[in-house]
């Protein structure tokens, strides 16, 4: 042994360890410890020199920094902050609780680099982040007054705490899981109970717009908090995709919300202010599992909205389906698209047909032909159900022969239908010198009220002869009469009192009706709708529409494979088809057993849990 | 014995001589006649089953498919209340395998 290790262990044999020293010297060390951690000012250059003298006492074998000091200073450190974070902590807020551990943290590094030996730094490092965040992660964020939870609720004026929150538990891993699990559930409750809010029930617009605002908020959390990492960004999208698919009617706010901005809120709105818009309504699409009927309820918006001309921008309804087009592909908007088609290529051949009638007529006065304005719906584009059309008044049979005549002219083999659910009429009335004015009715009241014509001014129809003459459906007729009925609008007199029709009602003209306006348009009573709508309403036609989807899928995957195990097809239909709705693996069982039957596929002879396809 | 190879081709064409002409199943009263036949106590399953098809409406049909199927069930499944070998998860049964098997459960439960 050289002779200055000799020396070493000759001295760390006979001073430092001798009976009177050691145990003092330990003890003053730590004394000093716990003194500067309360505050008192100490001689940091005198440890400095103690802690390394035992740091090179650990020659031949023995660890003398460890055994002498680092033990102990270890212990000591765990129960001091144990101890101070329990009585901190009982006594203060949570982000005040934070700051102090952000503080400490600081301070015992510190420590480490001005007379802690080096090989401390990471051991001590494990003891203040198993006391002082490790041992309170969930009261910090479980406590009622001051935890995570509230401060996520008051978001806006807490970003700091919820970053340094963040930023400490990042540095153990296991909390950091449950911070991002917090926000999780957090995000998801408060989403419930928006969705299950029933005064939001009724107002569609206001429930998107909370939504929306929701969306907005833990956005910011997440960006500014979160430093904006992908897996808290993971956690709020399922947060959200939980609670807007717990309940269907999120779909359809969702569809009256961009009902609304079409007709109304995008009139000259500036074209950043639609993108905008549209972005928000698109990042709430996304999260939607039952894509397919939101198609299905868009179409009857947008159906409804072209047909009535109640688009705002034309432009803004092209944005809106290329941003759908693009988050689900070609096949999700070719319908759409064909029914902006269909009205473009309308409204070319009404005024072709009016001017080619001008032509004909030689007087140059406007002809019938220009009363009429037609609308042409190809039939599968558009979510109408051909039903069979009512008996039309004389005169606008004649108005629409002609057109049907001249339109077939240029495309024989075409099938025309009059939907007569739709359309609107204006009509001219002239009871009396002074009963005069003009009314914007639907087709069936049209038909309605064409049948006083060449009456006397005192005649009764018969509710049941109303509907004998017009071949009008029964629930809509008596739509369309009480809404000649109302105290409002009341150009018919029904017999009975009340507010709904009865099949012995009968009817008369209103001779006592004078409206102050000229031009008066008659509003159509809404339908009572069948208001038990369950949280998972699928409409019929969805419905359907997902069975043969799935048994296409299915087929199409067999066909391929030849043989697939049930597992495998489940999980593969599932894949085809989850951006467009979800597949139950009941449902798809359902599927694999009717397409069973009929003999497109049959189980193994020899394992039950595989399918072949029958060629 | 109804692991015999030739018990499952008797026992498909128990199924297939008893439709009536092109039609594709059985009605339930003829199900629960045939049932007792041709396996009898063999399947430790057919007398539940039986129970369980009686639960059915008047106007139910069991197809191919779902006939095979039981007896491949009784093979592959142990008998109640353990249905050693079924899998709530994951089943590829047919569906109304799975009502038995749930069915079954549910009388359990209940005695």
């Amino acid at each position: 042994m050289a002779c200055y290790e000799l020396g070493l262990c000759t001295f760390r044999k006979t001073i430092a360890r001798h009976e009177q020293v050691r145990a003092r010297s330990r003890k003053l060390l730590l004394d000093n410890i716990r003194g500067e951690r309360l505050g008192r000012l100490i001689d940091q250059g005198c440890m400095r020199c103690a802690l390394n003298m035992l740091a090179d006492l650990g020659v031949d074998g023995a660890s003398v920094y460890e055994e002498d000091f680092e033990k102990c200073f270890l212990e000591d450190t765990r129960s001091f902050y144990r101890n101070e974070s329990l009585s901190f902590l009982s006594q203060n807020s949570c982000p005040d609780y934070l700051e102090r551990v952000e503080l400490r943290l600081a301070e015992e590094m510190a420590r480490v680099s001005n007379y802690l030996h080096v090989s401390t730094r990471s051991k001590l490092q494990l003891i203040l982040e198993a006391e002082l965040i490790s041992a309170h992660a969930s009261t910090l964020i479980e406590r009622q007054d001051s935890g995570f939870y509230i401060l996520l609720t008051h978001s806006e004026h807490r970003m700091r705490d919820l970053a340094r929150m963040h930023n400490l538990f990042s540095q153990v891993p296991a909390t950091l899981g449950l911070l991002r699990d917090a926000l999780y559930m957090h995000v998801r409750t408060v989403g419930q109970s928006l969705v299950n809010d029933e005064s939001k029930a009724e107002q569609p617009v206001e429930f998107l717009h909370c939504l929306l605002n929701l969306k907005k908020k833990y956005d910011g959390v997440v960006s500014d908090a979160f430093n904006g990492e992908t897996i808290a960004q993971k956690r709020l999208k399922e947060a959200f995709e939980s609670f807007i698919n717990a309940d269907t009617r999120c779909v359809s706010c969702l569809v009256i919300y961009v009902d609304e901005l079409m007709k109304a809120g995008f009139k000259g709105a500036k074209e950043g202010e639609v993108e905008e818009e549209l972005g928000n309504v698109l990042a709430i699409f996304r999260y939607l599992q039952d894509k397919d009927i939101f198609e299905a309820l868009y179409k009857q918006h947008l159906a409804k909205r072209l047909l009535n001309r109640r688009s705002a921008s034309f432009e803004a309804e092209r944005q809106m389906l290329a941003k759908l087009k693009g988050e689900c592909g070609y096949r999700y908007t070719t319908k759409l698209e064909g029914m902006f088609t269909d009205i473009k290529f309308s409204k070319d051949a009404t005024m072709k047909y009016c001017s080619s009638s001008l032509g004909e007529n030689h007087n140059n006065k406007p002809t019938i032909a220009c009363d009429l304005d037609v609308t042409m719906l190809t039939a599968g584009y558009w979510p109408m159900q051909s039903l069979v059309p009512c008996i039309l008044p004389s005169c606008a049979v004649v108005a629409t022969e002609l057109f049907k005549d001249f339109y077939l002219k240029e495309h024989s083999g075409r099938k025309l239908t009059w939907v007569t659910s739709c359309g609107s009429a204006e009509l001219k009335v002239s009871i009396s010198e002074t009963a005069r004015y003009e009314l914007a009715v639907s087709t069936y009241q049209m038909c309605i009220l064409a049948l006083f014509n060449n009456r006397r001014i005192d005649d009764v129809l018969l509710f049941q002869d109303i509907a004998r003459t017009t071949r009008i459906p029964e629930s809509e007729l008596k739509r369309h009469l009480i809404s000649l009925c109302t105290p409002k609008h009341r150009i018919l007199k029904k017999s009975a009192k009340g507010k709904s029709v009865a099949k012995t009602d009968t009817f008369q003209i209103n001779t006592a009706f004078s409206p102050r306006l000229k031009r008066i348009r008659v509003p159509l009573v809404a339908m009572k709708e069948v208001s038990s709508h369950p949280h998972h309403h699928v409409p019929i036609a969805v419905e359907e529409d997902r069975r043969h989807l799935c048994e296409a899928t299915v087929v199409r995957i067999m066909k391929a494979r030849k043989h697939s195990s049930h597992n495998d097809l489940i999980a593969e239909v599932t894949r085809q088809l989850h951006q467009r709705f979800f597949p139950q693996p009941h449902f798809i069982k359902k599927s694999i057993e009717s397409l069973i039957e009929r003999e497109y596929l049959e189980r193994c002879d020899h394992d039950a849990r595989m399918y072949t396809y029958l060629a | 014995f109804l692991d015999n190879a030739e018990f499952r081709p008797f026992f498909k064409f128990c199924f297939e001589f008893n439709r009536e002409g092109t039609k594709r199943f059985l009605e339930r009263d003829t199900a629960l006649a045939l049932l007792p036949l041709c396996i009898e106590d063999r399947s430790k399953h057919t007398l539940n089953f039986l129970e369980f098809l009686e639960t059915k409406p008047e106007d139910f049909k069991i197809n191919r498919d779902q006939w095979c199927s039981f007896l491949d069930f009784s093979l592959a499944v142990g008998p109640a209340p353990e249905f050693d070998g079924w899998d709530s998860e994951e089943s590829s049964w047919p569906i109304l395998i799975d009502e038995y098997v749930e069915f079954v459960q549910e009388k359990l439960k209940e005695t």
